[in-house]
Formats: C-alpha cells, structure tokens, sequence
C-alpha cells in the first residue's frame, strides 16, 4: 500500500518539478521565473523526503533539512537583487 | 642521507625561494633580492656535483637522480642564472613591485629541475604545473603593457587547457595499465602493444607535453606570449621551461616503448616534419625579433623530435647535445634583445629596425648577437653546427629520408631570414630615434653573461670534444 | 707542418689588412699579399717531392666523435688548385689594388677575400670528408660576403642571397651526401674512401649519394638547372668576379668530382648524369653568352659553358677524359681571370659594361686590346694557344665515348656545336669591343689603364702563350701528377703536343673556328630569333619564388594565428579531437562487460530537466539573470542527484555551496552588465556548435567505455579501513578528514590564502554602480524590507544550532565541518543581506583574518601534535569517551582537524562575501581604514 501512494506521489511530484522548470523557462517576467524557482526547491524537500521514506532510513533528512533552511537565502538574494541591485548595503 | 644529498639541487633552490620570500617581507631590497637568488641558484649547480656522487639513484617513487636529471638540472640552472642576471639590469627600470621576479624565477627553476628528475606520473604534473604557474606571473610582469597581459592571459588559458588534455591522458593510461610510474608503464606498454586506449592515453599526453615543446599544431601561442612578454621572461620561457620538458619527454619515450607501435611513431615523424617546415616557413615574414626567435626555437624543437622519433644508437646523445647548443644560443640572443631593451622603459626594443646599424654602436653587442644567429643557422664552427650535423648523421644512419629532408630544407629556408637580421645588423644607420643599451653594459652582470655565452658557443663550436664527453657520461648513467 | 702553413698563412692574412687603413692602399696591399706569398714559396718547396709521387699528408684528431679531423693532403690534384689559387690570387690583390675606387673599404675586401682563399684551400687540400663540407660551406659564407661587397647596390645584395641560397642548399646536400658515404665506407678518411669504390658502387645507398654529392657539387659550379645564380653574381666587382667566379669557387664543383672520381665513378649513373649534364650546360651556356650584352655577363655564361665541358669531361669514363678535364682547369683559369680583368679596365676606364656602347676602343688602349684578343683566341681554340690543346683534347675524347650507345654520334656534333658558339662569343667579344666603329655615349674618355693593373693580365696571357707553345714541357708534369691523384692509379703516358697529324679532332676543331667566324657574321639573324624569347631575367624570377613562398607563409599566418586566443583553442581542441578520435575508432566496442544500471522514470526525468536547463544556460548565457537562474536549477538537479545515487555528504555540500554561488554572483553581477552583446556570426555559433558537440561526444563515449569495464577502483580499501583505521562511520568524512588529510590541510590554505587575496584585491576598487536597474526602472527604496529582516532574525540561532549538529556528528554521519562551515557563514550573511552592513557591523566587530587563519593553524597543529607521540604527520587516533549527560561519545582527533576546516571556511568564506558586499559601503577594505 505504501509503495504505491509512494509511487503516485512521486509521480506528482516530479510534474511538478517538470511544470516549474516550464514557468522558469517560459514565464514572462523575472519574479514569475525566480518563484518557479523557489517552488522547485520546495518540491525537492518533498521528493527527497519521500526518497527517505522510500529506502527506510533517515540518512537523507538532513539535505532536506537545509534545503528549507537555507534555499529560500538564494531566493531571497535574487529578489534583492532585483528590487535593489546592491544586495549587501 | 643519500637521498637528501642527491636531492641537495631541489632543496637549496628550494630553500632559496624561502629565503627570498622572507627577504622581501622583511626588507624590501632590489639588489638584495637579486643576490640573493644568484647565491641561491650558483650553489645548486655546485650542489650538483654532489648529486653526482650519489647517482644514480631513486629517491623516492616519484623522483630519480641520474644522469639525464643532473644534465637537466645543469641546464636549467644555467638558464635560470642567467634571467635573473639579465632580469637585474632589466627590471631597474620598472615601476612597482621587482621582487617578486625572483621568487618566481625560484619557483620555476625548481619545478623545472623536479621535473627532469620525475619517474612517475604525479610529479610530472604538479613539476610540470609548478614550472608553469610562475611562468604566468612572470609573463605577465610587467602588466601595464598592454602586449605583456595579453601574453600572460594566453599562455594561461591554452596552458590550462593542454594541462587538461594531459591529465585525461594520464588518467586513461592508468586505467587500463594500473601504474602511474614510468617504468610499470613501459612494461604495461610492451605488453599490451597497441592497444587503443593506450594510444588514446599517449596521444593525449603528448598533446599536453607538445604545447609546452611548440610542436605544431600546438605551438599558435608562441610567437604572441614571446613577443608581448618581458625579455627576462621570455627567454626563461625559451630556454629552461622547453628543457625540462623535453628531457621529461625522452625519459617517457625511453621507457615506454610504445614509440615502437606504428600509429605513434609515425604521428611523432610527421609532427617533426611539419614542425620543422612550419617554423622556419612562418619565421620568414616576421620584422621582430622576439617574433623570429619564437618560431627558430619551434624549428629547432623540431629537429630536436626528429632524434626522439629516431630513438636508437646515438639518438640520445644527439637529443642532448642539441638541447646545450640550443640553450647556449637561446641565452645569448633573447639576453642580447634584454641588454637593449634594459632598464625597462615600456615595451621591449624587440622589432628589427630597433638593431638597425647596431654595429656602429655598439660593435660588440653586434658580434655576440651575429655569433649567436650563426649558430641557429648551423654555420661550422659555431656551436649549433655540431648540433645540427648530429641531428643529419643520426638521420641518414636511420635511413630517414624524409626527416632528413626536412632538416636540410628547413636550415637552406632559415638561412634567409638569419641572415636578414645579421645584414640588417650592420646596414648605415638611419638617424632615426632608436633605443640602445647602456654605455656600461659590458660591466654589468647580464653584459658579461651574454659576451661569455658567446665565448662558450665559438669555443664549442671549434673544440666540441668535452661538451660531448660529458653528455655521453650523461647518458650512460 | 707545411700544409698547415699553406692553410693558415692566408686566414692569418685576412686579420693582417684591418692593420692598416683605407687611405694607405699601397701598404694594405702588401701587407695582404706577403702572406700567400710565402705559403705560395712553402707550395713550391714541396712542388718537387709531390711531381715525383709523394703525397704528403697531416692529420690532427678534432671531433673524433663526429669522426672529424683536421687532416689535409697535398696530393697533385690539391697542387695543381694550389697553385693557382695563390697564384692567381697574388694577381687578383694587385689588380684589385688599383681597380678598387676610393670610396671602397680596401681592408675589408681584401679580409674577405684572404678569408675566401683560406676556405677555398681548405677545400682543396682536405683529407677528410666533412673538413672538406666546412670549408665548402666557408667558401659560399665568404663569396656571400664578397658579392655583396657594395652593399649599397640592391641588385649586388639581391646576388649575393640568391647565390647563398643556391650554394648553400646545395651545401647541405652535399653534406646528407658525405655523411652517406662516410656510412658506406665506414670512415670520413680521404684516402680509404678514395680506395673502396668497389664498396661504394656495390652499396644500394650509392644513388641517392650520388645524387646528393652531384646536387652539391653542381649547384657550386653552376651547372645546368643551377646555373642561374652565376650570372647575377657578376654584381660584385671585378676582382671579385675575377677570382671566385672564373678561377677558383666555381671549380671547387669539379674540384669535387675529381676528388672523388675514384670513390664515385665508373658506374653507368655516373656516366650519364654528368655527362649529359656537362654537354647541356655547355651549350645552354655557350647560347646564352652568344646573345648577352653585359660584357661580365658574356664572360660568365662563358665560363658556365666551359664549366659544363669540364663536366662533361669528368663525365665520360675514360682515363684521357679525365687528364683532358684537369688541363681544361688548368687553361680556364688562366684565360678567364684574364679576361674578367680585361672586362675590369674596360668598365674601369669606360665607366660602362654594355656591349652596345663600346667599340673601336683599340685606339685608345691597344695594350689591353692586344691581350684581351690573346685570351679570347684561346678561348675560342685558337691554335698555339692553350685553349686549342685541352679543347682537342675534348673533342678526341668525344668521338670514343660510349654514352647514348647507338646514338654517340651526337655527342662529337654537339661539343663541335659547343665549340663553334665558344669562337663565335670569344669573337664577338674581341671585336665588338674593341674594334668595329667608334665608341658611343660613353661618360668618361677612355684611356689606357694603369699599368700595375695591365700587369696580371699580361703575366696570364704568357702563361697562355707559354703552355700553349710548349705544352709538354710546362704541362705534363704538374698534370700527370694531378691525374695521378684523379684516377688513384698511374695515369696514361701523355703526349701534349700541337700537332698530331690529320686526325678527325683536328678537322672538328677547324670546323669550329670556321663555323664561329660564320655564326659570328650572321649573328644579326640569331638575336632576332631570340628577342622573340620573352626576356626572363633569372633574378627577378627567383625573387618571384621567394616572394610568393613569402605570400603564402604570410596567408598561412593571417589563417592560423591572427592573434586570436579563441582561434589558437579551436586549433588545440580540433588536435585533441582528432587524436582521440582516431584512437577510439581504433577500439572495436565502446561498451565493455559491465552491466548497464538499470534506469527508472525518475531519473530520465531528472537527467531530461538537467539537461534541458544546462542547454538554456549556453543559449541564454547573453541574459545574464536568467541564465545564472539555469544554472541554479542545475545545481538543484546535481544535489538531487547526489542525494539518489547514495552521496549524502555530497548533496548537502552541493546545496551549501550553490547558495553560497548564487550569493556571490549577485554580489558580482551588481557590478556587471546584466546583458552581453552579440560577438559572434551565425557561421561561427555554428562552428563552434560543432566543435563543441563532436568534442562533448567524444569525452562521454571515452566516459560510458570506461565506466562500462571492470577496472580495480580504491574505494574497497577506504570502505574496510574506515572503522577500523579511522575511528568513523562516515567514509566520505574520514577520507577528507584522515586518510586524505593532507590534502585537506592544503586545500584549506589555498582557501584561506585566496580569501587573503580577495580581501587584498578590493583594497581602495572604486566599481561603477548603477543607478537604476537594467529596464531603466529606478531601485525601490525600501531597504531593508521589515519581514526578511525579523524572518532572518529568529533563523540565525536555528542555523547555527543546525551547524553544531553537523559539525558534531559528522565523522559518523553525513556531515562535517566543511558543510557546517557553509551553513555557518549562510546564516551571518543574511544577516548582512537582511539589516546591512552597519548594523552587521556593530555586532560582528571582530576581523574574519584571524578565524581563517587560526582555522588552519589548528589544523596544522593537530597535525604537528602527532608527532609529539612519535607518529607521523597527521595521525589520528581515536577512542571512547564517558561524558557526564551526554553519554558514551566516540571521538577522534580528527575532530580537531575537523575544527579547522570548519573555522577556516566560515572565516574564508566571509572574508569573500562580506568584504564584496562592503565595497559599496563605507566599510569597504582600503589601507587607511587599517591604520584607523
């Protein structure tokens, strides 16, 4: 039974993941791609969470753990980039 | 003990390199630094004699002291004294930093001389990458001019790219031999033959080792790097870093029978033909001398390939004794382009109409800079005669006609444009503005370099008989 | 002994006229003629033992490597060159004494010339092989030196390099050539070359040495197709043209084939090759000297043709011809640096050479007109001249040869031919100089020469006479002797006389001379026939050649090396291509014996997003932000890579480290431009596209081989030893941290010294900051936005705790101080990124140096600390611990070293950030806000 919703929801994660990668290529304007990009980061704490649960031990938890702490930093560089252009001032 | 005393060459240049280092944090003074080094570098040739006694011997699995090695670290020793006593009178006029020449100068010399002495795989590439490295820095010495960026930025980039080429050679090599030093590697050869990817693996290595050696196709950058570079530089460029090179690539080559397999041995002929042709047919446009002397040095790493191609009977002892011409010539024309252009004053007086009725000025100067083309022609009784007439009788012995075609019609088109620059030597001078060397240019260190490199060739080139004992004592060990 | 007086004597002479100076003539004269003078009086000292059969000989060893020796020989031959190259030259420096103008340098024509003699009797006299090459090579340097003598005339220097060039190649033939007989015979020695001809003509190496000493010697002497290069060298004064170009440098070529007559001939090759090229020369020469209107011009193709006889003479396999050649030399010499001189006063009085100008100059110098006639009769072949011996000579021998077998018939007509056309030139000559009308057009008024210069040529004119009257007596002794060392066994009893009946030789020297006084008559029919020839002038043809040879080289420059690094890469990648190319087609199949892994959905998804954004980063790479966004995506894909192919370690450094990227590149593209400008055409995008592509190929087939065989890897050994060797779980962290731990010390100075570097770099960089963003829109005010910076402000203590975590438990578990390091420093740049630098500042006061630094001294010292208990470097060791609320802790030293690492990334990697993001503040590094 675990196996498969862990099959599904890989499989709609990974859309996901597909679909993201779509708005980063096409969306129009800067902020679309850069949140298209942050919500890729989201999904890979999920897919790597679900690889975890998948193998049965928790060898991965801590890329998942950083992947939040830290990914949204990227993130957040960009956008001052854009609103500012100095990001350190 | 042994090993440290046959390793006393590597150690006290080395060492020199600290002691500059701390010099110039502590105190930062030209002539100081320069005499330094001198000191430094005069007692590693004599070092060598120590390492003589102890040869031959392997040091550790990376290093081996023999006769080749101590006959490379004569060389680059040589070489390197004689940058840093042309260097001298050169960078007096430089503005910022001068110091800092010499610690790379060190540097180099002693990844040079690591690098004759290298028998395994690692140390040919971190001595080969320590040669190198500062060699960027002192190309790129004096950065202000726009020509010496541009030198230093190209050799970087086309070096890093021939290191990668080298790497992945190596790296195959080992995966299909499992040995990264010379001598497993020659027995894996023999065995294995002609395999594919050991070809591969040598093929790719010698891309490497090629752009080092300006084998044609890989030799674009020189002319360029020789011309915007900084005299001192070039000429350690031309002189040392192309010797250590070479005698790292014969020991590959006496090892590695792989040279036996038809593919390579002819790739290496036919770079050694096209090579020479190439050279010598570019070198006829140029109108600068730094220029000319960067594609004459492609040629005669040519002729040089040639006696590696032919690799049996005196193939070794004709590899030598071309490589104490060559460096001998080399030294005194690129100190000769130094003495002119010394103290730096903007970029060097290198074009040809810059030694226009030199002669009249500076008498001299002209012969030593006459004796020194007269040699890269071949004439007899210069000392690159000999060389050459080694390469032609190592040829004909081999039945190698085309090779020795190639040497014949390469020397009859290098004969023009030698002679041009000497006619141009003594031509009525034009009265138009001209740079000059100093009025005391034979008293100083680099005068007195230049005017006894020039002794040494005429001398060798009437009395050759202790030069080739000594490189035959070399090469039995 | 002596021999090496008469070598030396001349080379010393060449040192002893720079003594002396260009205003006292006469003394530099004599000063240059006292010393062939006594080497001429040793040679005659010695003349009596070689007549009689000795061949004294010496020999010092020099290179006895190279087999070279400094050994001569003064064996007949050499004597009768001797002879004539003193002698003539003794003449030579007294003609030249007075024919040289003031404005020329005497002391340094008469140096090259003495140099010229010493190399030319070198030549001569050597007994070995390649001494004989040195001083060939020394003749073509010092004739060089010689033609170009009035340097200031273009056409004198463009000679002198055309000749260089064509002696000189030939030059280095004849040496591939030497050093091939010296392999034969097996020794560069004269004289055991000179006895093993059966050795020599039996060896299948002996064409190509044949060839090769021919090409040599023929490109010397002129002949046919070489002989272009004599008639410009007629550039050089006369003197000059006197000796080299009629006595001496241009018989160093037959010299050499009667040298090694012994050694070479005898063979049907021989027979052909020089004969025929003898015969050609001959009569291309005696046509062209027919035609030409320059009177050293005349006198040269004269002497390419009479070249060509001797040539031909050495040719034919006979003993007579050979004798015949010798005596030939012999007369040549004599009449033709008599006439050269003659050609001298003329244009010395006249001030000009044109055959067209001078004429009827008997009236003004009936003595040079008297001995100029004496000379060109005997060059015609006269009777009662020596001309007319060695020409009937020749004659005889032509009727006997065997070459061309049934058709040797032509080879008598031809030389009759060739002798005809030799009496029609030597009469023109004659009388279209000195005779037939008035001189026309000419600048100065002519008058007889000085008599010091008339002197040389009378003295030569005797010895024609002489020889000519009393052949045997003068002749035969010197020429049986020469013959003697020419044919290495007694020579045939020669009989010169002038007169040996009504025989066929006699009747074909008649028809000569009578056939030339017609040729001579209707000559007016023969010039118009040839100006229908296109005139060619050889030198501007062989300029040509050198200038298209230049054109190309210059084409080839402009292609390969137009200064161009992109151009120079394309050169060593299309190489490297090509080599590995061609080894892998060599390879039978790419894939080896390992199985391929299987491949699920997710993965091909993940490699197709990989890469798809890898590509949109090189075609979007001129929009820089949405490129450097590509390149996050990837960095992403490669974590989560990592994280599915069983590297922990690795995917949380990749991510660490892609945060840390994109923070700096922000930092850099600040100062940037946010778009790159088109640089390159559609033809080259796709050239390199190619490129590109086939050298992508090419590396992955190289990867999938390798990958698919089985080759021994090391990670079993770190996989068995972990534990047990380094106290850790984590086999990643243990290889970084203790079985790879030095080179873990030296990755973290480099980090450390490049942080240094950086900090050092933006010491007082003033960088342009834009003030506005890249569509123009003016930057939001808001600076520090309120909800990133209370967000960032209650994650700093979550982070460093994070941190801690995985520095702890990193020798066990994924982790370590390199990534905790990494999170480390995250965490405090946000901090700058989110309240600024001053309120940073105020609360991170301390420099980031010393924490980098001190992170690599701990490691040193944890390193150094082993030794302390007798270990080497960098030992660990490892045990268990009780602590008191914690628990049973296992640690290890490595921990120590672990600090390190972590202190010095945190203290590096901020180094980095914070101080690029200083530099737009006003706590941007610079030196005074040190001393401050």
């Amino acid at each position: 039974m675990l196996d498969f919703a862990l099959k599904i929801s890989v499989a709609l994660f990974a859309i996901a993941i597909v679909l993201n990668l779509y708005r980063v290529a096409v969306g129009p304007s800067l902020p679309d791609r850069i949140l298209a990009l942050d919500t890729m980061y989201v999904n890979s704490i999920a897919l790597i969470v679900l690889f975890g649960i998948w193998l049965g031990h928790r060898t991965y938890f801590e890329a998942a753990l950083l992947i939040a702490m830290l990914g949204f930093v990227s993130t957040v560089a960009v956008c001052k980039y854009l609103l500012r252009g100095d990001i350190i001032e | 003990m042994t090993s440290l005393l046959a390793l006393s060459p590597l150690i006290l240049v080395c060492a020199t390199a600290i002691v500059v280092m701390l010099a110039i944090a502590w105190r930062r003074c030209y002539d100081l630094t320069a005499t330094l080094t001198v000191i430094g570098l005069n007692l590693a040739l004599a070092a060598q004699l120590l390492a003589w006694w102890q040869a031959p011997l392997d040091v550790t699995p990376l290093l081996t002291v023999d006769g080749l090695s101590i006959f490379g670290g004569v060389l680059i020793l040589v070489a390197t004294l004689a940058c840093a006593t042309l260097g001298h009178a050169y960078l007096e006029g430089a503005r910022g930093p001068r110091e800092e020449y010499y610690l790379l100068l060190l540097c180099a010399a002693a990844g040079g001389i690591a690098l004759v002495s290298s028998r395994h795989l690692a140390s040919l590439f971190f001595s080969l990458e320590l040669l190198s490295m500062p060699l960027y820095g002192m190309l790129a010495y004096t950065y202000r001019e726009r020509g010496a960026l541009e030198a230093g930025v190209k050799y970087m980039v086309l070096s890093a790219a021939a290191s990668a080429f080298l790497l992945f050679g190596m790296a195959l090599l080992y995966a299909f031999t499992g040995h990264l030093d010379f001598a497993g590697l020659g027995g894996a050869l023999a065995s294995a033959g002609g395999d594919g990817w050991l070809l591969a693996g040598m093929g790719m290595m010698l891309i490497g080792l090629g752009f080092k050696l300006s084998i044609v196709p890989f030799h674009l950058w020189t002319p360029d790097v020789y011309e915007g570079s900084p005299a001192p530089a070039a000429t350690f460029l031309a002189s040392a870093s192309k010797v250590a090179v070479l005698v790292v690539l014969l020991r590959l080559l006496q090892s590695a029978p792989a040279t036996q397999d038809a593919w390579f041995h002819s790739l290496l002929a036919v770079l050694a033909f096209v090579t020479m042709l190439v050279g010598n047919l570019l070198a006829l446009m140029q109108q600068d001398l730094k220029r000319l002397l960067g594609y004459s040095s492609i040629a005669h790493f040519g002729y040089l390939l040639v006696a590696l191609v032919i690799n049996e009977g005196l193939a070794v002892e004709t590899a030598g004794i071309y490589l104490v011409t060559y460096v001998l010539t080399t030294l005194g024309a690129f100190g000769v382009v130094t003495l002119l252009s010394s103290p730096y004053g903007g970029a060097d007086a290198s074009r040809l109409h810059h030694y226009r009725g030199l002669f009249w000025r500076r008498p001299y100067l002209t012969a030593v800079l006459t004796v020194m083309m007269l040699s890269l022609a071949g004439i007899p009784l210069t000392a690159g005669f000999i060389g050459k007439f080694y390469i032609v009788a190592v040829g004909v012995e081999a039945s190698r006609w085309w090779l020795v075609g190639g040497v014949v019609a390469g020397s009859a088109i290098g004969l023009f444009y030698y002679l041009r620059v000497m006619v141009t030597l003594f031509l009525p001078e034009p009265g138009m503005q001209r740079r000059d060397a100093t009025t005391d240019w034979a008293q100083r260190a680099g005068g007195v370099v230049v005017l006894a490199l020039a002794a040494l060739v005429v001398l060798l080139g009437v009395y050759p008989a202790p030069m080739i004992d000594w490189v035959r004592l070399m090469a039995a060990t | 002994m002596s021999l090496l007086l008469i070598v030396l004597l001349p080379l010393l002479g060449s040192l002893l006229p720079s003594l002396s100076s260009n205003q006292r003539r006469h003394q530099c004269a004599l000063l240059t003629a006292a010393m062939p003078l006594i080497a001429l009086l040793v040679t005659l000292r010695e003349t009596p033992g070689v007549i009689a059969g000795e061949v004294p000989r010496l020999a010092f060893s020099w290179v006895p490597a190279l087999g070279l020796d400094l050994a001569l020989r003064l064996d007949g031959l050499s004597l009768l060159f001797v002879l004539l190259i003193l002698g003539i030259g003794l003449l030579i420096i007294l003609y030249a004494r007075h024919y040289l103008s003031e404005a020329d340098n005497m002391p340094r024509f008469y140096a090259y010339l003495m140099l010229f003699m010493t190399s030319m009797l070198g030549i001569v006299m050597a007994d070995n092989l390649i001494l004989l090459w040195m001083f060939w090579e020394l003749t073509s340097l010092s004739s060089f030196l010689l033609i170009g003598f009035w340097s200031h005339q273009s056409a004198a220097r463009k000679g002198a390099r055309m000749a260089l060039a064509v002696t000189g190649m030939g030059g280095l033939a004849l040496l591939a050539g030497l050093i091939l007989i010296g392999q034969i015979v097996g020794t560069f020695d004269m004289q055991t070359v000179l006895d093993s001809r059966d050795v020599i003509l039996a060896d299948p190496r002996y064409l190509p040495a044949l060839l090769l000493i021919l090409l040599g010697a023929f490109t010397k002497s002129a002949q046919f197709p070489f002989q272009f290069w004599l008639p410009q060298a007629m550039a050089a004064p006369t003197p000059v043209s006197a000796f080299l170009h009629s006595a001496t440098m241009v018989k160093a070529g037959v010299f050499l084939l009667a040298r090694l007559h012994p050694a070479l001939a005898g063979s049907q090759e021989w027979l052909y090759l020089v004969s025929l090229t003898g015969l050609v020369t001959m009569l291309y020469g005696a046509y062209f000297a027919l035609i030409k209107l320059d009177l050293k011009t005349i006198l040269a193709y004269s002497t390419v043709s009479h070249l060509g006889l001797i040539t031909m003479l050495f040719g034919l396999n006979s003993q007579m011809a050979v004798v015949a050649g010798l005596f030939h030399i012999l007369n040549h010499a004599t009449f033709k640096a008599a006439l050269f001189m003659t050609a001298g006063i003329v244009d010395h009085e006249c001030g000009t050479r044109d055959i067209r100008k001078l004429k009827g100059l008997w009236r003004y110098m009936p003595m040079t007109t008297a001995l100029a006639a004496i000379t060109a009769a005997s060059m015609a072949g006269f009777p009662l001249l020596n001309g007319f011996l060695s020409k009937e000579m020749m004659l005889a021998e032509t009727l006997e040869t065997p070459l061309l077998g049934g058709l040797a018939w032509l080879i008598p007509v031809l030389a009759t031919i060739g002798s005809i056309l030799a009496a029609a030139y030597s009469l023109r000559y004659v009388r279209n100089t000195f005779f037939d009308g008035k001189p026309r057009e000419l600048e100065k008024t002519p008058h007889e020469a000085s008599f010091p210069m008339r002197l040389p040529v009378l003295v030569l004119a005797i010895v024609c006479i002489i020889i000519g009257l009393f052949p045997a007596f003068s002749a035969t002794g010197i020429l049986t002797t020469a013959a003697d060392a020419a044919l290495t066994m007694p020579a045939p009893e020669l009989h010169l006389s002038i007169w040996h009946g009504f025989n066929l030789p006699l009747l074909m020297s008649a028809i000569a001379l009578i056939g030339g006084f017609m040729v001579y008559v209707l000559r007016q029919h023969l010039f118009t026939f040839h100006r229908q020839f296109p005139s060619r002038n050889s030198l501007a043809i062989f300029e040509g050649a050198v200038q298209r040879l230049v054109r190309f080289t210059q084409w080839g420059i402009d292609t390969l090396e137009n200064g161009s690094l992109q151009r120079y890469m394309l050169w060593v990648v299309i190489s490297a291509l090509a080599v590995s190319g061609m080894s892998l087609m060599g390879i039978e199949t790419l894939k080896g014996e390992l199985a391929v892994q299987k491949a699920d959905p997710l993965l091909i998804v993940g490699a197709a997003i990989t890469c798809f954004a890898g590509l949109a980063t090189a075609f979007l790479h001129r929009r820089r932000l949405i490129s450097l966004i590509m390149l996050s995506v990837v960095g992403l894909m490669a974590s989560l890579a990592f994280a599915r192919f069983s590297a922990p370690d690795l995917a949380l450094t990749q991510l660490a480290v892609e945060v840390v990227t994109v923070i700096l590149l922000m930092l850099a593209l600040f100062f940037l431009p946010q778009k790159t400008p088109k640089e390159s055409s559609a033809s080259r995008i796709v050239r390199d596209v190619l490129l590109a592509a086939g050298f992508g190929g090419v590396v992955a087939s190289l990867n999938y081989a390798l990958l698919t065989r089985p080759l021994n890897s090391i990670s079993d050994y770190f996989l068995e030893h972990s534990v047990s060797g380094g106290g850790g779980h984590n086999v990643v962290n243990v290889i970084l941290v203790d079985f790879r731990g030095f080179d873990t010390l030296g990755e973290i100075t480099v980090l450390c010294i490049a942080g240094i570097g950086i900090y050092k770099l933006l010491n007082r960089l003033r960088l342009f900051m834009p003030s506005s963003d890249s569509e123009g829109r003016p930057w939001s005010p808001d600076r520090y936005p309120m909800i990133l910076a209370s967000v960032s402000q209650s994650l700093l203590p979550m982070a460093l705790l994070v941190s801690v975590f995985i520095f702890l438990r990193g020798h066990n578990a994924p982790g370590g101080g390199f990534i905790a390091g990494l999170v480390t420093a995250v965490a405090l740049i946000l901090m700058y990124i989110a309240h600024g630098v001053e309120w940073a500042q105020q609360r991170l006061s301390f420099q980031y140096q010393p924490i980098a630094v001190s992170g690599v001294a701990i490691a040193t010292l944890t390193g150094v600390g082993s030794w302390a208990f007798g270990y080497p470097f960098l030992t660990s060791a490892f045990g268990h611990f009780h602590i008191p609320l914690i628990g049973d802790v296992e640690l290890a030293t490595a921990m120590l070293f672990d600090l390190g690492v972590y202190l010095t990334v945190v203290g590096a990697t901020l180094m980095i950030l914070a101080n690029l993001g200083k530099v737009t503040t006003s706590h941007r590094p610079s030196k005074q806000k040190e001393k401050a």
